[in-house]
C-alpha cells in the first residue's frame, strides 16, 4: 500500500473537498444572529466542522488507516444503471418493461451472463409485484406502455 | 373501578367478529410490508384508506393500526437476513443482526426481535391505557428547548454508534447533518442546496438514503463472491431458537428498550427511529462486553427492537388524546377519523370511548396474533438465505426500487437510490459508516428548527436550555454520557499500557 | 308564434341534451386520476376521496385519488400541469397556495394561468384566531392593545413560511400595525401543538384543526374570517364585524386540469363536479371538515377568481417581504 496515500488519508481529502463546496454554498445564505439565525448558520458550522474532523482524519492517517476493501467495480457498474434505466422507464414504459430491463442490466454483473435465466426471474419477478403492489396494494403503477 | 369498566368496554368492542377479522387482516398486511424493503406502512396506508370508508370508524382505525405496528415486527426481518433495513429505524437492527446472521444465527436473531417487539408493544399498550392523559400532558409541555435537548442527546448517542475511528464516526455524522440541509428551510423558506430542483424542495428522501447506502451497498458487496452467507447451514427446528444465555441477556435490554422507545414516542414528530437508535446506544454503554456490539450482540437487536416497538404504540397517545398527530402515519389515521365524521381532538376519549378502549383491547390482540403469526414465520425467512445470489439480488433491488418508488411516485427518488448505492460505495471503500450518517439525517433539520426556535423565543438566550427542567434533564445527561465516555476511554488506556508492560 | 317558439326552444334543447348525452359517453376512456399534491389525511385529500366515487358514479369511469405531495403542493400540480391533456388528470389542492406560490419560491416549474386549466371552486374554510389559554385575552381589542403596548413580546405561530396562514398573518400584522414575534413551524398540526403548550402565543388556522382545542377551552377563539359567524361559534365576530379588510380570509380548494384538455370534457366535468357538490351528503360532509361546497357556475368564474387573486397575492406577498 503506498505510505501516504492510503485509506484515511483519502477519506479525510473526501471531508475537506466537500467541506469546501458546502462552505461555497453556505455564503450564500444569510447568517443571521443567535438569536434570529439565518439560514446560512448551520451550513457554516457543519462545514467547518467538517474541514476539521477531515484535517485530523488526514493528519493521524499514517497510523489508522487499514487496507482498502476489495469492491466489485463492475457489479457496482450495472446495478446502478440498472436502476437508473428502471427509473427513467418506469412512468412512460410501465413496470413490465422497466423490469425486465433492471433484471438485464443487473445480470451483467455476473461474468456468465444467462439470458434464458434472467428471462425467467424477470418473469417471476414482473408476476409478484404485479400481484402484490398492483393487485394487491391498489397501487396506481402503469403495467404495460398502455395501461392508463 | 373506571379502568376496569373501560376495558370491559374495549373488550366488547374489539371481540366482535369483524373487528378480530380487521384486525387479523391489518396486522398480516402490516407485517408482510415490513418485511417488503423500501414499502414503507405509510404508503400501505395511504393505499387501503379508502378501504375503510365502507366499515364503522373503530374498525377502519383498528385495522389502519394494525398496518401501522405490524410493520415494525416485519421491518426487523430484511434487516437481518439481508443488511437491507425495511425501515430507517430498523437500520440500527442491521448492525448486529446481520453479523448474527453471518454467524449462523439468522433464525435466532428472528425469533429474539420478534419477542422484543412483542414485549416492547404490550408493555406500551398497558402503559397506554393506564397512562394515556398523564403522558399527553407530559408530551404537550415538550416546547423547542426540551426538543433540542432531546435531539441533541440523540446526537451524542449517534456518536457512540461509531465503530472505529472516531473522526472518521463523527464526520459521518456531519454528512448527513449536511444532507438534512438540503431543501426548504422551515424558519426562512429559503431554499438551501437544491439548485433550482423542485423535487429536492422538500429534502431528500430518507427512505431513498436508507434504501441506497444499506441496501444498494450491500448487494453490490455480496455480487460475484462465490461463497454465499452460510447458506449451507441446516435449519432446524432447534437452531432457530434462543439459547437460556441469548433470553437472559436479552430480558434488561427490551424492558430499557421499551422505556426509552415509550418516553420518546410520546413526543409528536419524533417517529420511531430516534428511540432505537438512542436504545442500541445506551446498550452499548451499559453493557460491560461493548466491543461485542458490531458482531452480533444480542441486546443489540432486542434493545432497539422493543424501542421502536414501544414508540409505534406510544404515538397514539398525542394522536388519541390531543388529536396532534406525530408523523404523516398519525395524520393519515386522523384523516380515517375525519372520514367518518369524527373530529380529532382533546375529547375524542371522553366522547368516543368505545373508539378509544375498541383500539386499545384490540391493539393488544394484535399484538398476540403477531406472535402467533411471526413464530412459524422465522423458519421460513431463513430459508430465503438458500436462495442463489444470482436470483435474490436482481430481486433485492427490483423490490427496492419499486418500494421507494411506491413512497411518492416519484423517479427521482428512484435516482436517489442509485445514487445513494453509489455513495455508500464510496464510503465502504473509505471507511465511513452508513448509521450514524442516517441518524444524523433524522436529527440535522429537527434540531436546526428546535434551535432557532428556541433561541427566537428566549431572544438569543442560551440559558433557556438549563432553565427548563426537561431540557435540563437531558443536558445532565448527555454531560454523564461524555464523562463516562472520556473515563472508560482513559481507562481503557491505562489497560492498555498496563499491558504492554 | 310564442307557442312555437316554446315547443322550438324545447325540442333543441332536448336535441341538445341527447347529443349531449352522447358526446358524454365518448368523453371519458378510461380512468380518471385526482391528484392531490399534499398528503394523505389533508383537507384535500379527504375531499378529494369523498368526491372521487361520487364523479366515478357520474361518468362511470374509475377515479383513482392519487397523492403527489411536496413543495407546498407544487410537486403534484407540475405533475398535472405536465400531464397529457386528455382532461383525465385533475388536481385537486388548496388554490392560494398555489397562487402564492410563484411569489413566493424561487422557482416554480409550471404557470399555473397557461399550465393548467380552472374547473371549478370545491370548498371554503374559514380561519379561527386562536389564543393561548395561558393568555387571558377576552377580545381582539384586548388582544392589539396589549400587543402595542408590549411590542415584540407576543408570538404568532404559522404552519410554514409562505403558508396560507403566514400570509393571513402578515396581513393582520400589517394591518393591524403590531409587532409580533412570526415563528414558522412544520405544518399545521405542529403549530397548534405549540399553541396548546403555550410556547407561542396565537395562530390563525382552520377550524378543523383549532375548534376542537377552542371547544375544550385550550384555545380562546377571538375572531373568525368570512362574511358570517361560525355556527359552532356564535358569540366569535368576524374581522369584518370588528372593521378589517376582506382580504384576511381562508382557505379556497378548488379542482384544475391540464392546461389544453378538450373544453367539452372540461365542461363536462365543470356540471357533474357542480351537481355533486349541491348533493346534501357532500354538503354535510364538507361542513363536517368545517368548510362550506362552493362549486363555481362556470370554469371561467374560476379563472377570474384566480387572476384577481394571484395578482393581489403578488403585490400583498412583495410588500409584507416574504418573498425571497
Amino acid at each position: 500500500m503506498h505510505r501516504i496515500i492510503n485509506r484515511d488519508f483519502l477519506a479525510g481529502l473526501l471531508c475537506l473537498v466537500i467541506a469546501a463546496l458546502v462552505l461555497l454554498q453556505a455564503y450564500a445564505y444569510d447568517m443571521g444572529t443567535l438569536r434570529n439565525m439565518g439560514p446560512g448558520y448551520l451550513p457554516r458550522f457543519l462545514g467547518i466542522s467538517l474541514a476539521g474532523l477531515g484535517a485530523i482524519t488526514m493528519v493521524f492517517s499514517a497510523k489508522t488507516a487499514t487496507a482498502f476493501p476489495v469492491l466489485n467495480y463492475r457489479a457496482l457498474v450495472c446495478i446502478t444503471v440498472g436502476i437508473i434505466a428502471f427509473a427513467l422507464l418506469m412512468r412512460p414504459a410501465g413496470l413490465f418493461l422497466a423490469t425486465i430491463a433492471l433484471v438485464y442490466i443487473c445480470g451483467l454483473s455476473e461474468r456468465r451472463f444467462r439470458p434464458v435465466k434472467l428471462g425467467a426471474l424477470a418473469l417471476a419477478l414482473c408476476v409478484m409485484s404485479y400481484l402484490i403492489f398492483i393487485l394487491g396494494l391498489n397501487m396506481p403503477i402503469r403495467l404495460f406502455p398502455w395501461s392508463f | 373501578m373506571e379502568i376496569l369498566d373501560n376495558l370491559a368496554l374495549g373488550v366488547s368492542v374489539a371481540f366482535t367478529i369483524e373487528n378480530l377479522m380487521y384486525c387479523a387482516l391489518g396486522v398480516t398486511i402490516g407485517m408482510l410490508i415490513g418485511v417488503i424493503p423500501g414499502v414503507g406502512h405509510l404508503a400501505a396506508i395511504s393505499m387501503l384508506l379508502p378501504l375503510t370508508y365502507y366499515v364503522p370508524a373503530t374498525t377502519a382505525l383498528v385495522m389502519l393500526a394494525g398496518i401501522y405496528y405490524g410493520a415494525q415486527y416485519g421491518g426487523s426481518t430484511a434487516a437481518i437476513l439481508l443488511n437491507l433495513p425495511g425501515t430507517p429505524s430498523s437500520s440500527v437492527v442491521c448492525l448486529d443482526g446481520y453479523p448474527m446472521t453471518k454467524q449462523g444465527r439468522a433464525g435466532v436473531a428472528l425469533f429474539m426481535t420478534t419477542i422484543a417487539s412483542f414485549v416492547g408493544s404490550f408493555i406500551t399498550v398497558i402503559v397506554l391505557a393506564a397512562f394515556a392523559p398523564p403522558l399527553a400532558d407530559f408530551a404537550i409541555a415538550f416546547n423547542s428547548a426540551d426538543y433540542f435537548s432531546m435531539m441533541l442527546l440523540g446526537l451524542v448517542a449517534a456518536a457512540i454508534l461509531v465503530q472505529g475511528n472516531p473522526a472518521k464516526g463523527l464526520a459521518a455524522v456531519v454528512f448527513g447533518l449536511l444532507l438534512g440541509i438540503v431543501g426548504t428551510d422551515v424558519s426562512t423558506g429559503i431554499q438551501r442546496y437544491t439548485f433550482g430542483l423542485t423535487f429536492l424542495y422538500d429534502g431528500l428522501n430518507i427512505v431513498a438514503i436508507a434504501m441506497g447506502i444499506f441496501g444498494v451497498t450491500e448487494v453490490v458487496a455480496n455480487v460475484g463472491k462465490v461463497v454465499q452467507v452460510k447458506n449451507d447451514q441446516k435449519i432446524t427446528f432447534r437452531s432457530l431458537l434462543p439459547t437460556r444465555r441469548d433470553l437472559k441477556e436479552s430480558i434488561f435490554p427490551m424492558l430499557r428498550g421499551t422505556g426509552i422507545g415509550t418516553g420518546i414516542g410520546v413526543l409528536p414528530g419524533t417517529g420511531t427511529s430516534i428511540g432505537s437508535f438512542i436504545a442500541y446506544a445506551v446498550e452499548k454503554k451499559v453493557s460491560k462486553n461493548p466491543e461485542k456490539f458490531g458482531k452480533g450482540a444480542i441486546e443489540g437487536i432486542t434493545a432497539p427492537e422493543s424501542a421502536n416497538n414501544a414508540a409505534a404504540q406510544s404515538a397514539f397517545i398525542p394522536t388519541l388524546t390531543l388529536g396532534i398527530p406525530g408523523d404523516a402515519v398519525m395524520a393519515l389515521m386522523l384523516g380515517a377519523l375525519l372520514i367518518h365524521g369524527i373530529t380529532p381532538g382533546p375529547n375524542v376519549i371522553s366522547d368516543n370511548p368505545d373508539l378509544f378502549w375498541g383500539l386499545v383491547i384490540s391493539f393488544l390482540i394484535g399484538n398476540v396474533m403477531l406472535l402467533i403469526l411471526n413464530i412459524p414465520m422465522v423458519g421460513l425467512w431463513v430459508r430465503l438465505l438458500k436462495i442463489p445470489y444470482p436470483i435474490l439480488y436482481p430481486s433485492i433491488i427490483l423490490f427496492i426500487v419499486i418500494g421507494v418508488y411506491s413512497i411518492n411516485y416519484s423517479d427521482m427518488d428512484i435516482m436517489l437510490v442509485a445514487l445513494f448505492g453509489a455513495i455508500g460505495c464510496l464510503f465502504l471503500l473509505l471507511g465511513f459508516e452508513p448509521a450514524p450518517l442516517l441518524l444524523g439525517f433524522i436529527l440535522g433539520p429537527m434540531m436546526e428548527e428546535n434551535f432557532r426556535r428556541a433561541m427566537l423565543l428566549s431572544r438569543g438566550d442560551l440559558m433557556v436550555f438549563l432553565e427548563r427542567p426537561v431540557s435540563a434533564t437531558f443536558f445532565a445527561m448527555i454531560a454523564a454520557l461524555v464523562v463516562w465516555s472520556i473515563y472508560s476511554a482513559i481507562r481503557k488506556k491505562r489497560v492498555a499500557v498496563a499491558k504492554e508492560f | 308564434m310564442k307557442k312555437v317558439n316554446k315547443l322550438f326552444v324545447g325540442a333543441t334543447s332536448i336535441s341538445l341534451l341527447l347529443a349531449g348525452n352522447i358526446a358524454l359517453a365518448q368523453e371519458f376512456r378510461g380512468p380518471v386520476r385526482i391528484v392531490v399534491p399534499f398528503a394523505p389525511g389533508g383537507t384535500s385529500d379527504i375531499l378529494a376521496r369523498y368526491i372521487a366515487p361520487e364523479l366515478s358514479d357520474a361518468i362511470g369511469q374509475p377515479v383513482i385519488v392519487e397523492n403527489k405531495a411536496g413543495a407546498g403542493g407544487n410537486i403534484g400540480a407540475d405533475f398535472v400541469a405536465k400531464a397529457d391533456p386528455n382532461g383525465h388528470t385533475l388536481l385537486l389542492s388548496d388554490l392560494t397556495a398555489l397562487l402564492a406560490a410563484p411569489s413566493v419560491l424561487p422557482s416554480v416549474a409550471y404557470d399555473i394561468e397557461s399550465d393548467l386549466d380552472p374547473v371549478t371552486m370545491v370548498s371554503y374554510s374559514p380561519y379561527v384566531l386562536g389564543v393561548s389559554n395561558r393568555n387571558e385575552f377576552e377580545s381582539f381589542d384586548e388582544l392589539i392593545e396589549y400587543s402595542r403596548e408590549n411590542p415584540g413580546l407576543l408570538s404568532v405561530a404559522t404552519s410554514g413560511v409562505g403558508a396560507n396562514n403566514h400570509i393571513t398573518t402578515e396581513r393582520l400584522i400589517q394591518d393591524q400595525d403590531v409587532d409580533w414575534t412570526v415563528i414558522a413551524y412544520r405544518g399545521g398540526s405542529d403549530a397548534t401543538r405549540a399553541v396548546v403548550s403555550g410556547e407561542s402565543d396565537m395562530l390563525l388556522n382552520g377550524t378543523t384543526a383549532s375548534l376542537p382545542f377552542v371547544l375544550s377551552g385550550q384555545m380562546n377563539a377571538l375572531a373568525v374570517t368570512g362574511e358570517e359567524r361560525l355556527d359552532e361559534l356564535p358569540d366569535v365576530p368576524t374581522f369584518r364585524e370588528l372593521g378589517l379588510p376582506g382580504e384576511l380570509d381562508g382557505t379556497y380548494q378548488g379542482i384544475l386540469v391540464t392546461a389544453g384538455s378538450p373544453p367539452e370534457v372540461v365542461e363536462r366535468l365543470q356540471t357533474e363536479l357542480a351537481s355533486i357538490l349541491s348533493t346534501d351528503d357532500i354538503q354535510a360532509k364538507i361542513a363536517e371538515q368545517g368548510g362550506q361546497a362552493r362549486p363555481s357556475a362556470s370554469p371561467d368564474e374560476l379563472r377570474a377568481w384566480m387572476t384577481e387573486q394571484k395578482s393581489e397575492l403578488a403585490s400583498f406577498i412583495e410588500s409584507a417581504g416574504i418573498s425571497q
